[in-house]
């Protein structure tokens, strides 16, 4: 396979990748509390070739010595856009979202292997569901939210308790009979930088494996501190996806012409190779 | 041997390397900060051709001896890639609305004159990456689509610090202290300074803006869409008096300043020339299967 070649695959499956991000997002246009994701593209590998050894025999040459081919492109990094969906009201007690663009829900799954996993979720369409003689507060997936104490527990109300009510600094009231009662705080803990959270599936986000949690994601809401500035638990509505179409389209039709010049660059060479094994005709 | 078989078959490879350089651009036409390549062509270096005379001895019954040599003339043997100029031309740039995006806009520099030559001087970001010898040093790059890494350093989208005005990588997190990463929290001025408005504590950082004044003459193509400098002495380092033309956008990205269209076009003609020179090169080897015929029986 010659340079060029390489060089046009190697755009091609940049771009194919791009093409696949897209479709993600698109895919997850509808998805509650999904943060759409973009490639970004760097140049890969530079080679450095002299045509012949001597410098002073190239005397009018614009650029140093030698000439340095490329091998086309990778794709560098996937960049989630963690900016705030828009929100749509359904009025269910249970449906949360959070104000705040670096707020997120802990959420706690057991694992295949027995370890409890911490991971973290803007998804808040939650439901109660009866379990041990109690209601706990589950994700779509069914793994329990966490409250707000310093060893997290999953938030559980009495069975037969109505009027769920949460207020915005994450706190959990309802109606016992004729009395109102006051149950846990929700965990509302505030990541500084997101781009530190890996993607761990089903709308869930996990820290970068070596990464101490209490030092990367710092709880909000502790018991008798207010939440911080533009931080807030609201309920009855839901946080939407934040993909947006119109954009995600135009990128869809950037990458999928950067796909076809690159197969086009492909034929191209392959017309060249065909020229070459043409020279001698037996 | 037929001398023009050779000078077919250069420029045959001198395309092949053009068309190399073609699809790299083409490869790259989405990667932030690319700076395209032209391939420039050049003749190899004529030879004289001389010939020795032969036919005039002068003495009549007497055998010939070798008279003095004749000038035929010149003659070229050919073609060859001689370098890849990167243009470094500003990418288009667009609004990407990210707090890191960061692109430069230097299309006010005014051209200078160097070596009798008129050249556009260029801005240039300076990051650290390990070189040859492994060693940390410092490169030039214009992809501006940054992020923050785990430690709270600015870094490229490679994980290489981005260095400011002292050459030292720049943490993030003592300039926002608690506060949270977005674009009302860590903003970046036109002149390149990073400040954080929640935390009036922090000292504003400078970013490393430097100026190369002849671009193409001074910086090394290297991977991961980054410059090395090769010229004397160093990049000048921004002049927020003198560079007034120069200014830093956050929220935007500088894109490949690759032209699709153009370099389509060039692949096409590549391809024709390098059919041609298949063609010449086939024609000589008719000549020489003739040649083989004359002496059959």
């Amino acid at each position: 396979m010659n340079h060029s070649m390489i060089n046009a695959s190697a755009g091609m499956r940049a771009m194919q990748q791009r093409v696949d991000t897209i479709a993600n997002n698109m895919a997850n246009s509808d998805t509650v509390g999904y943060k759409s994701q973009d490639t970004a593209f760097a140049s890969l590998l530079v080679r450095n070739l002299n045509n012949q050894p001597y410098a002073e025999q190239e005397p009018s040459r614009i650029t140093p010595f030698g000439t340095r081919p490329g091998f086309g492109a990778k794709e560098a990094v996937f960049q989630t856009n963690f900016e705030q969906g828009t929100i749509k009201t359904t009025d269910v007690p249970t449906d949360l979202y959070l104000g705040g663009e670096e707020s997120f829900f802990r959420v706690q799954r057991t694992m295949d292997s027995g370890e409890q996993a911490v991971l973290f979720t803007r998804n808040g369409n939650f439901k109660l569901i009866p379990v041990n003689g109690q209601q706990r507060l589950v994700t779509e997936s069914g793994d329990p939210v966490m409250d707000n104490s310093a060893n997290p527990t999953p938030i559980a109300i009495p069975i037969g308790a109505t009027d769920f009510k949460v207020k915005s600094d994450g706190q959990i009231t309802y109606r016992l009979g004729d009395v109102e009662q006051t149950g846990p705080r929700i965990g509302v803990y505030g990541i500084q930088n997101p781009n530190i959270l890996n993607h761990a599936g089903e709308n869930y986000y996990q820290l970068s494996p070596g990464l101490p949690l209490n030092q990367y994601a710092q709880l909000s809401n502790a018991d008798g501190t207010a939440m911080p500035e533009g931080v807030a638990v609201h309920q009855g509505g839901l946080e939407m996806s934040n993909v947006d179409l119109r954009k995600e389209m135009t990128n869809l039709i950037e990458a999928q012409r950067a796909l076809q010049f690159n197969a086009r660059a492909l034929s191209y060479n392959d017309q060249m190779m065909d020229i070459t094994n043409r020279i001698f005709r037996g | 041997m037929l001398r023009g078989l050779d000078a077919a078959a250069s420029g045959m490879i001198a395309n092949q390397a053009r068309q190399d350089a073609l699809t790299n651009n083409l490869a790259n036409v989405n990667t932030p900060g690319y700076k395209s390549d032209n391939s420039t062509f050049r003749t190899f270096p004529e030879l004289l051709l001389e010939r020795i005379r032969d036919t005039n001895s002068g003495v009549a019954g007497l055998p010939a001896f070798p008279g003095p040599k004749q000038t035929i003339g010149r003659i070229s043997h050919g073609v060859y890639n001689q370098e890849l100029v990167p243009n470094f031309i500003q990418g288009d740039v667009t609004e990407t609305g990210k707090v890191l995006d960061v692109a430069l806009v230097d299309e006010g520099l005014p051209t200078i004159v160097e070596n009798g030559r008129q050249v556009q001087p260029r801005m240039f970001f300076a990051i650290q990456k390990p070189g040859e010898n492994g060693q940390l040093q410092t490169y030039y790059t214009r992809s501006g689509n940054w992020s923050m890494n785990a430690q709270g350093q600015l870094t490229t989208i490679e994980g290489y610090p981005v260095l400011d005005i002292n050459n030292q990588p720049i943490n993030l997190r003592a300039l926002l202290g608690n506060a949270p990463l977005n674009k009302s929290t860590l903003q970046l001025t036109p002149g390149g300074q990073l400040i954080a408005p929640g935390n009036p504590n922090a000292a504003p950082v400078q970013l490393g803006l430097y100026r190369v004044n002849n671009p193409a003459a001074n910086l090394v193509k290297e991977a991961d869409t980054t410059f090395r400098y090769s010229g004397n002495g160093a990049p000048t380092l921004y002049n927020p008096v003198n560079d007034i033309s120069v200014a830093v956008k956050q929220g935007y990205v500088e894109r490949s300043n690759v032209d699709a269209g153009r370099t389509m076009i060039d692949l096409m003609t590549v391809l024709r020339s390098y059919e041609s020179n298949q063609r010449v090169l086939q024609a000589y080897d008719m000549t020489l299967q003739k040649l083989n015929e004359v002496g059959k029986i």
